[in-house]
């Protein structure tokens, strides 16, 4: 057993013999949804956890695959009567393997080192992830920095975009990072890399403290808020933009007073809502559009569906990931909504994959694009 | 194994639902419960009877076992393949089939999910009334092959009564199909009855002709409190001596309760020394009559407070919080954790008061934690032995507990089973409660269905 195997049975070893195995973790799995075998429950990977801990089964790239497969959604925790923080141990797993270089998975890799090399999973340079911001004004000595994100900055920058003019209409303008921006780094650590998270996470506290961080990203919020402290790398002063704009329109500071007229569904992100328990603000701020009527799914709030693209799924696994997202698509079909809004760019990318390859009518926004249609 | 074998496996299943990566031997070697493990040498994954039926006749042919398995969330080792060979995954055969309101019936698939069976028939009004509390992700057909029952048995009965008929794949491969969408069928022996509660010994349960019920037109939950346990079971012979039956009946000892709150704060059950949990049910007028007369006869036994509540979110809250009670006497005391041994001891309704107290006796006297809950209502309790597991000391002290519970069920004319069903776990009880005739019998009725002795091997007490 190697030492850092002890550390995990040390660190949840009375959590992982409270496990009774009674399987009430299998609910609303979004993994074992799809894959169907009990090796993909999270009962299962508690067991093989254990199991590897206590050398009973060796490594296998079976014991990869089932261990990645896993979007950290914490369903499972929320099921869990016995209280195991099943998605920790997980991700606790993922750790000692990473620590005894038998991963992350090869398709992990490619993300890791542009973290490394760019700050951001997806291989641009700093200028590229700070393209969107060109033309976006911000005072140089704002208390408040928005800080974009790698997603929102490269991949969809509408919500940057959005985001930024809904913040300046509110009468906030942050400061904007551009290209010193780095990556939040949750992505690393919910793979297992740790030593990577601890050394960006260190220099981002540098960088940041003593400023309120506004963020689009629910990946990011969760990492800023909770990830940073557990971790005993320093306290963050960070507000999801959906706190900011539902304080903004209550104050009167926002008033979206154009009509839109349509029906709104809202997905919860898991990062924002069993993560961070952030419910109500994203609603609120919905239901305060003018024309909007929102509708809640069937599995919402602490229930929510996973969209599959969270805990690096959907880089691992992305025809899985699509092929939760489209359960959840349907879901939000049977509310009759023409809008599925969330308020994260994983989310928000997840989804409108899984629309179109579903052929789904829905159209699927950040909520900052919604709320940036209503002014 | 044999690679011809595996093979034929992969030609009869498919590629992508035959198993034998290490990942998926381990996690099929065991269910809920702790004390037996056992890796298989292949898992299949079939989605129809015929695939069943193809990989039944390659077992039949090679002899060899094969263990069928629904969700896991049996307690008794009756899905831990302990011969090894094939575990038969039925979680993948998930479909309803047919939902026939004309005839008050649904046709399903062996995997479909409890839950997912009543979510489906709410929407037009129906449900199906026997409802483990594991419904949120055991199979229909795990419930059937343990006769798994919950707690509106009281009311509405057991699974057993809504059984109308199955469709079973013998361990040679032959399809029976058996019974049908009548509700009464009096030609020859009721075969399928007698798959219910088989565990999986005589053949594959592989779909199931279900009679389903209309939902009640009203509901409501009421609670009532004790600081004496005793008087809440005294309340339970009352009331069913007053004539009214209502949809089921709990009862929560103080740790339970304390388990409860500790897994959904938000339902704050008084900390008292028990708590009834009741449901009624039927039209409005009605459920009101019947909460107030309930309200009566609580308050007569000593009830310290009753609140019942028709309010749909507070209902489902209870009973979520309710439902996995059982877990979560886990998080009573740290480095305890809830052992299933002894836990579902079923005595005679009038014995219930007896029974409570037993098993509080037992608990006082070995010195070890046992939380007290269950389906009072008909006579079926699931009393929580926990216990520090890295004690050896601890495990030694179980044996006895158990034995002591299993005997003081047997002692008021009661069963050490009632819904959970015999696996390994009961094996040695099954002689002693049905006697040695009886057994003699079971024996010979599983040489008849089963004569190479390949369906589930090792439960039961079935092998001579």
């Amino acid at each position: 057993m190697t030492r850092m195997l002890h550390e995990l049975l040390r660190k949840y070893e009375y959590e992982l013999l409270k496990c009774v195995y009674c399987g009430q973790c299998r609910y609303g799995c979004p993994t074992l949804s799809r894959i169907g075998w009990e090796s993909s429950a999270p009962r299962g990977k508690v067991k093989l956890a254990l199991a590897y801990a206590k050398g009973e089964i060796p490594f296998t790239e079976g014991l990869l695959d089932t261990i990645y497969s896993c979007s950290t959604c914490r369903k499972c925790n929320i099921e869990c009567p016995a209280g195991l923080d099943v998605s920790e141990i997980i991700i606790a797993m993922r750790g000692e393997l990473v620590s005894g270089k038998l991963a992350p998975p090869s398709s992990h890799l490619k993300n890791v080192e542009s973290i490394r090399a760019h700050s951001n999973p997806y291989g641009q340079s700093r200028e590229q992830r700070a393209a969107w911001a060109q033309g976006v004004l911000a005072k140089g000595n704002s208390d408040e920095i928005y800080f974009a994100g790698c997603t929102p900055s490269i991949k969809t920058p509408e919500i940057a975009t959005s985001s930024t003019a809904i913040l300046s209409t509110s009468g906030i303008s942050p400061l904007l990072m551009r290209e010193k921006e780095n990556c939040c780094a949750g992505f690393l650590l919910r793979i297992g890399c740790r030593s990577d998270f601890e050394r960006i996470a260190q220099e981002n506290v540098e960088k940041l403290k003593g400023r309120r961080l506004i963020v689009s990203c629910a990946g990011c919020y969760k990492t800023f808020k909770g990830d940073y402290r557990e971790a005993g790398i320093g306290e963050m002063d960070v507000a999801h933009l959906t706190h900011v704009l539902s304080d903004a329109i209550d104050n009167g500071r926002l008033r979206p007073n154009r009509s839109i007229g349509t029906t709104v569904t809202y997905h919860d992100p898991c990062h924002l809502g069993r993560h961070c328990s952030v419910y109500e603000p994203p609603r609120n701020v919905i239901s305060k559009l003018r024309g909007v009527k929102l509708v809640e799914m069937k599995n919402s709030k602490q229930q929510a569906r996973c969209c599959g693209a969270g805990g690096g799924l959907k880089s691992a696994f992305p025809r899985m990931a699509l092929d939760i997202g489209e359960d959840r698509i349907r879901e939000a079909e049977d509310t009759g909504a023409s809008i599925l809004v969330s308020a994260c760019p994983f989310c928000k990318i997840n989804l409108r994959d899984a629309a179109q390859r579903a052929g789904s009518s829905l159209e699927v926004l950040d909520i900052s694009e919604l709320v940036h249609r209503a002014i | 194994m044999d690679p011809s074998f595996l093979q034929k496996l992969v030609d009869s299943v498919g590629e992508e639902n035959v198993s034998t990566r290490e990942v998926d031997l381990y996690s099929y070697s065991t269910d809920v419960s702790v004390r037996y493990r056992h890796l298989p040498d292949v898992v299949v994954r079939p989605k129809d009877v015929e695939q069943i039926s193809r990989v039944m006749k390659i077992a039949n042919d090679h002899q060899i076992p094969v263990t069928p398995r629904g969700a896991g969330s049996g307690v008794a080792g009756g899905a831990v393949p302990v011969r090894g060979g094939i575990v038969i995954d039925l979680t993948g055969m998930d479909k309803i089939l047919e939902v026939d309101l004309a005839n008050q019936c649904v046709v399903v698939q062996a995997g479909v999910v409890h839950q997912d069976l009543n979510d489906k028939l709410a929407k037009s009004g129906y449900f199906f009334p026997p409802d483990p509390s594991s419904n949120k992700m055991c199979t229909l057909g795990g419930q059937i092959a343990v006769s798994g029952s919950g707690p509106h048995a009281v009311k509405y009965g057991g699974t057993r009564n809504y059984v109308l008929g199955l469709t079973i794949v013998l361990p040679d491969g032959y399809i029976l199909r058996t019974g049908g969408k009548t509700i009464k069928r009096q030609v020859g022996y009721n075969l399928a009855q007698l798959f219910v509660g088989s565990e999986g010994t005589l053949g594959i349960i592989a779909e199931a002709i279900l009679r389903i019920m209309p939902l009640p037109e009203w509901k409501a939950v009421v609670l009532a409190a004790y600081d004496n346990i005793e008087n809440a079971a005294h309340t339970v012979n009352e009331i069913l001596g007053n004539k009214m039956i209502p949809a089921s009946m709990e009862l929560l000892d103080n740790s339970a309760i304390k388990a409860v709150n500790q897994y959904r704060p938000q339902l704050k059950l008084p900390d008292v020394d028990g708590i009834l949990m009741l449901e009624l049910d039927g039209s409005k007028e009605d459920v009101k009559l019947q909460a107030q007369s309930i309200e009566r006869i609580c308050g007569k036994n000593q009830a310290l407070s009753v609140q019942w509540s028709d309010d749909p979110k507070r209902r489902t809250e209870l009973w979520e919080g309710r439902s996995v009670v059982g877990a979560a006497t886990s998080r009573l005391m740290e480095k305890y954790a809830r052992i299933y041994e002894g836990e579902d001891i079923t005595v005679p309704i009038a014995k219930v008061v007896d029974a409570v107290k037993g098993v509080r006796a037992i608990s006082k006297r070995r010195g070890i934690p046992i939380i007290t809950f269950g389906h009072i209502g008909d006579g079926n309790l699931h009393p929580a032995v926990i216990i520090d597991k890295k004690d050896p000391e601890h495990w030694k002290t179980l044996d006895s507990v158990v034995e002591e519970i299993q005997e003081l069920a047997l002692s008021l004319g009661g069963t050490v089973s009632g819904e959970h069903g015999v696996g390994i776990l009961r094996a040695k009880y099954i002689e002693r409660e049905n006697g040695p005739v009886a057994l003699a019998l079971m024996r010979q009725i599983k040489r008849v269905f089963d004569p190479h002795g390949i369906m589930n091997p090792g439960k039961l007490d079935l092998e001579e």
